[in-house]
C-alpha cells in the first residue's frame, strides 16, 4: 500500500517491469525476488498447460509457470527471439517461492507511480500490478489430466 | 680439282640418276612424291610439337592443382578458425546476457533498500545494464558477420573442389592427348618407312630432287629471258660445258662420280 510523502506525491514504487504479450506489467519488489537464467526443469506429467514443470532452485524444488494465458500465444512466444526470453522472476507470493517464465524483463528499479493504485510509469506507458496471487489460483484450480 | 661444292652436286646427280633407273620417268609422279614427302614432315613435326604441348599442360595442370590444393587448406583453416571464433562470440553473448541479469538484480535490490542507498545501485545497476545490452549486441552483430564470412568460405571451398576437379578433368585429357600423339608419331615413322619401300624414294631425296626441279626452273628461265638478245651461238658456246654432263645424266650414258 502506498503511502503519501508530506508534499502530497505519491512516493516511487520499486520492483520489476515486464513484457507478458507487448503488454506491460509491474511487480513489486516485495514480491519479486530475482531475475535468473531459466533452469532445467522436470515436466509434470498430467499438470495445467501453464504449469511448465518444477526445477531446484537455490535448494528449493519450485513450479515454473507460464505467465502467458493463451496456449497459442505461448507457442509463438517461445518462437521469438529477445535479449532476456530467457530470463525467469523468481516471485515469492502467500509463502510460496514460484518461477515466472514467458516474460520479457525490461527495467527494475523505482518507477514512478500512476494515476492509479498499483500503476508505475514508464516513460509515456503505464503499467498494471502483475497479480502473481491469480495465477497460482489459476493454475491451482486449472484442469489436471490425473 | 674437286672444289668445295662438288659433294652435293655429286649427291644430286646420284639421286637423279636412281630416280632415272627406278623408271621413275614421270615429273609429275616425281612432284608428287616430294609433296607427299613435305606433307609428312609436317605432320610428323606438328604430331611432335602437340605431344610436347600435352606434357607441357601437364606439368602446367599438376602446379595449378598443387596451388589449387593449398588454397583448399587454407580455406579449411580460416573456416575452422572463424567456426572457434563464432563459438568464442556465443559464449561472449551468454557472458552480457549474464551481466544483464545481474543488473536487472541490482536494480530489484536498489529498489527493496529504498532511496538512498538503493538509488546509488539503481543507477550503477542501470549503467552495467545498458553497457552489457551493448556488448551483447556488438557481440550479436559480430556472430552475424562471422556466420556470413563461414558460408562464404563454404562456398569458396566448393569452388576450390570444382576447380580441382576440373584440372584433373584438364590432367588426364593431357595424358590422352600425350598417348594419341605418341600413337601418330609411330603411325608416321611406319607410314615414312612403308612410303619409302614403295616409292624408292626418302625425304632426303625428294628433297634434292625439288631444289633440282627449282634450279632446273630458274635455267630455263634465265635463258628464256637471254632469247633474242645474245647471238644463239655465243650462248651455246657458253652453257655446253655445263650442260653436256647434264645432258648425258639425263640420257644415262655417263656418271659424274666417275
Amino acid at each position: 500500500m502506498s503511502v503519501a510523502q508530506p508534499d502530497g506525491t505519491k512516493p516511487a514504487a520499486g520492483g520489476v517491469l515486464f513484457r507478458i504479450g507487448g503488454e506491460l506489467w509491474f511487480l513489486p519488489a516485495s514480491i519479486a525476488m530475482k531475475v535468473m537464467p531459466i533452469p532445467e526443469m522436470a515436466a509434470v506429467p498430467g499438470g495445467p498447460p501453464e504449469l511448465r514443470g518444477v526445477a531446484l532452485v537455490e535448494g528449493d524444488m519450485i513450479p515454473i509457470v507460464d505467465a502467458v494465458e493463451e496456449p497459442l500465444e505461448r507457442i509463438e512466444r517461445s518462437a521469438m527471439p529477445g535479449p532476456t526470453k530467457e530470463a525467469m522472476l523468481v516471485c515469492a507470493v502467500l509463502g510460496e517461492t514460484l518461477g515466472l517464465v514467458g516474460i520479457d524483463v525490461v527495467a527494475t528499479g523505482r518507477f514512478e507511480p500512476g494515476d492509479a493504485a498499483g500503476e508505475v510509469k514508464l516513460g509515456d506507458e503505464t503499467a498494471r500490478t502483475f497479480d502473481v496471487a491469480a495465477l497460482v489460483a489459476r493454475v491451482r484450480e486449472g484442469r489436471w489430466a490425473v | 680439282m674437286a672444289g668445295p661444292n662438288d659433294k652435293p652436286k655429286r649427291r644430286l646427280f646420284r639421286l637423279l640418276r636412281r630416280g632415272t633407273k627406278n623408271g621413275v620417268t614421270s615429273g609429275r609422279t616425281v612432284v608428287e612424291e616430294g609433296a607427299l614427302w613435305a606433307s609428312h614432315q609436317r605432320a610428323s613435326s606438328a604430331v611432335r610439337e602437340t605431344g610436347e604441348a600435352a606434357q607441357r599442360i601437364a606439368s602446367h595442370v599438376a602446379k595449378q592443382r598443387s596451388v589449387v590444393d593449398a588454397l583448399a587448406d587454407r580455406a579449411r583453416g580460416v573456416s575452422a578458425r572463424s567456426t572457434d571464433l563464432a563459438t568464442g562470440f556465443t559464449k561472449l553473448t551468454e557472458t552480457f546476457a549474464r551481466l544483464e541479469l545481474v543488473a536487472l538484480n541490482a536494480g530489484l535490490e536498489g529498489a527493496r533498500l529504498g532511496e538512498g542507498p538503493g538509488q546509488a545501485l539503481g543507477l550503477v545497476s542501470d549503467e552495467i545494464r545498458a553497457q552489457a545490452t551493448r556488448g551483447s549486441e556488438a557481440c550479436r552483430e559480430l556472430g552475424a558477420a562471422l556466420g556470413e564470412l563461414g558460408s562464404e568460405l563454404t562456398q569458396v571451398q566448393a569452388s576450390l573442389d570444382r576447380a580441382r576437379d576440373a584440372s584433373s578433368d584438364v590432367a588426364q585429357e593431357a595424358a590422352r592427348v600425350g598417348g594419341a600423339s605418341a600413337d601418330a608419331e609411330r603411325a608416321l615413322t611406319d607410314m615414312a618407312e612403308r612410303l619409302e619401300k614403295t616409292t624408292g624414294s626418302d625425304p632426303e631425296t625428294a628433297r634434292a630432287i625439288a631444289e633440282a626441279t627449282d634450279q632446273a626452273r630458274s635455267l630455263v628461265k634465265a635463258l628464256a629471258a637471254l632469247n633474242g638478245r645474245a647471238p644463239q651461238t655465243l650462248v651455246v658456246s657458253a652453257l655446253r660445258p655445263i650442260l653436256e654432263p647434264l645432258l648425258r645424266l639425263i640420257d644415262g650414258e655417263d656418271d659424274p662420280e666417275t
